[in-house]
């Protein structure tokens, strides 16, 4: 169960530092556009259908279904630990290779789309560390004005079955009580540079040392389980 | 009855709570002023190994404890049932069940946006599929009728087709072109409207003749779709009342979508969208028309045209509504979405709105023709609008209000939502 509103996954993403640096998103149909976004820290701000694209400087993200037909998905699929924590388009980032592709994903910026590709990776060596305990409590934080927040995670069998936000009172508790036989709590610090590629590296690098740090912080507790909701 | 309030209702899902917990959690309802809740009855949960019903061995799913504990709380409950976009609408098993699939928007299953791709499902049209269903169904109204108010609490049972309703995979069930003939009485019909050549329904009905429709006439085309797939929903909802287990319920039994009560607060102006090219609720989460997954340009447009409305409407504050038949005007002054094309019921709907005082504009122009091709008479008589010479806009009085259209239907890209609010927040002054 992912207890993250689509709000919860927008300040995610700012406190990941990402939403600075703004991005188009299309959907093509063959030849033909049918969606086109620019995303910022604004969000998503959709184009008038058929207005011809201004010239700009951004890196544009692009889904190319093969026509006439859309694309087709699994409609109950175990998704990762990307799409499930960050906001699409963002959750595009991760799809170009993989299970979760829908339609053909690429960029013509380069750098852009290599940096994205890093960040994915780092996400994923960060899933594994996730999977590796039945509960994590990851909690992000970053300097400036950005409210930090805490994640609470509850993994079987490499699936999640419950993914929220922990209150306050709730994150400031956080290892006090035994709550899983595999426990473990991580702290990310998100960086804050000026240019996209310089924060995705920062980002990553972060992510590394989070993984590290938590290798020593992880508990093991016989006889504690926590309480598993349907269906398993 | 006139002068008795309306429940106080909120949404609780049993199976979500502790049962423990279940006395508190309605007691403290009761107290803060609930009268009803309406809670979804899930077959995945409730039949997670087929032909295993489990009403009684699971705490969570313990029904009949549940309705006693709402009885004795002093609620009256509203059992929800059907295909809502939950994972728990589903048991795992059904998913591999039958031939024919039904194909749904994937976002239907997400909070927040998604890309444009479509996922399949077994439709409920399949027969093996919808005889699986049906053998639950039919177990569940037995439990649910021994609960029925005034011995229990249930005061109503409703059958949700939820992602059926935006199934666009019907034209590949077989008995799809047998209500198409319930509008087109014969193929020529069809040849005639469309201004094609299809022998029989058959071919109209095919994967080729369903694209071959919608590059023809794509509003005509959709509106059949939609037309079709409401009576084959119909038919089942008839299997479903035919269940000997239904029979004691049947007074209680609705089906289809419920219609989310939202607050209203005055607005100067408002924007209304003509919905038959989109799927989906217009003021929520809507989805391109792809009948098959083939997205016709005019359909892709009209699905990018309500992004567009969306992200400015939100950001204004403007309420972005679907055009529903028989709904109040939400303003003084509305602008009105819609193409050449518009059905009858909610040509009187506009209609009736014009005649009480309500302004309405229409930027891509005053729709001309109804489902039948036939030319739409805004005023009995009238049926070409006149223009007003040299002027950009002309207003043509009906009733006490007015239609508002330009005098070219090429309007600005660019900036089509400035242009829109500018013309609207002046012409609402008074």
């Amino acid at each position: 169960m992912n207890g993250l509103t689509e709000l919860d996954r927008w300040k995610l993403l700012e406190l990941l530092g990402l939403t600075s640096f703004p991005f188009r998103y299309e959907e093509r149909l063959g030849p033909q556009l049918i969606r086109s976004w620019i995303c910022s820290e604004n969000g998503v701000e959709a184009q008038f259908p058929g207005a011809p694209l201004p010239v700009s400087p951004l890196p544009t993200l692009v889904r190319a279904h093969t026509a006439p037909f859309l694309s087709e998905a699994v409609l109950f699929k175990n998704r990762s630990l990307w799409a499930e924590c960050l906001p699409f388009p963002f959750s595009s980032w991760a799809e170009s290779y993989g299970a979760e592709a829908s339609g053909e994903i690429s960029s013509l910026d380069e750098p852009w789309w290599a940096a994205t590709q890093r960040l994915r990776s780092s996400f994923q060596a960060l899933e594994e560390k996730i999977f590796s305990c039945e509960v994590t409590h990851l909690h992000i934080e970053r300097p400036g004005n950005v409210p930090a927040t805490s994640l609470f995670f509850h993994c079987v069998r490499r699936k999640y079955l419950e993914i929220r936000k922990l209150d306050a009172l709730e994150a400031s508790s956080v290892g006090e009580t035994p709550v899983a036989s595999r426990y473990q709590a991580l702290h990310l610090h998100s960086p804050q540079e000026a240019d996209f590629v310089s924060q995705v590296d920062s980002l990553c690098s972060a992510i590394r040392k989070t993984l590290e740090a938590g290798v020593q912080s992880s508990l093991h507790r016989d006889n504690v389980s926590l309480e598993t909701r349907l269906p398993l | 009855m006139a002068g008795q309030k309306a429940p106080k209702t909120v949404v609780l899902n049993y199976w979500e709570l502790t049962p423990a917990n279940w006395p508190h959690h309605l007691a403290a309802l009761k107290s803060s002023g609930v009268d009803e809740i309406t809670t979804f009855l899930p077959w995945g949960l409730h039949e997670s190994v087929q032909g295993i019903r489990d009403f009684s061995k699971t705490s969570r799913l313990k029904l009949e404890k549940f309705m006693g504990i709402a009885h004795q709380a002093g609620l009256t409950v509203r059992v929800h049932l059907g295909f809502p976009p939950k994972k728990e609408s589903f048991p795992g098993w059904s998913l591999s069940l039958g031939e024919h699939c039904a194909m749904v928007p994937s976002a239907l299953l997400r909070s927040g946006a998604e890309a444009l791709c479509l996922s399949r499902l077994p439709s409920i049209h399949d027969e093996v599929f919808f005889s699986t269903y049906l053998e639950f169904l039919s177990e569940a109204f037995s439990l649910l009728s021994l609960y029925r108010f005034p011995e229990g609490p249930i005061v109503g049972v409703h059958l949700d087709w939820g992602v059926y309703e935006l199934d666009l995979g019907a034209t590949a069930i077989g008995f799809y072109g047998s209500f198409l003939q319930q509008r087109y009485p014969q193929a020529g019909m069809i040849n005639l409207k469309y201004q094609c050549t299809f022998r029989d329904y058959a071919t109209a009905t095919s994967a080729q003749g369903t694209r071959v429709l919608l590059d023809k006439r794509p509003w005509l085309a959709a509106y059949d779709y939609k037309f079709c797939r409401e009576q084959m929903l119909a038919e089942r909802a008839q299997g479903v009342v035919s269940l000997g287990s239904a029979e004691p319920l049947i007074d209680l039994l609705s089906f289809g979508l419920v219609e989310q009560a939202t607050e209203t607060h005055p607005v100067p102006w408002s924007v209304v969208m003509e919905p038959t090219l989109i799927e989906g609720d217009v003021s929520q989460d809507a989805y391109p028309f792809a009948p098959l997954g083939y997205l016709n340009p005019q359909a892709a447009s009209v699905f990018g045209l309500w992004e567009y409305l969306r992200t400015h409407s939100k950001k204004a504050g403007v309420p972005l509504l679907e055009l529903r038949a028989g709904h109040h005007a939400p303003s003084k002054m509305v602008a009105v979405i819609a193409g050449r094309f518009l059905s009858q019921r909610l040509v009187r709907t506009l209609r009736e709105w014009a005649e009480s005082g309500a302004t309405l504009f229409f930027p891509f122009g005053v729709p001309q023709y109804d489902e039948n091709l036939v030319t739409l008479e805004w005023k009995p008589g009238v049926s070409r609008l006149p223009f007003q010479a040299g002027a950009k806009h002309t207003r043509f009085p009906l009733g006490q209000g007015s239609l508002w259209y330009p005098e070219s239907t090429n309007v600005p890209e660019v900036h089509f939502w400035e242009s829109l609010r500018t013309l609207l927040t002046e012409g609402a002054r008074p």
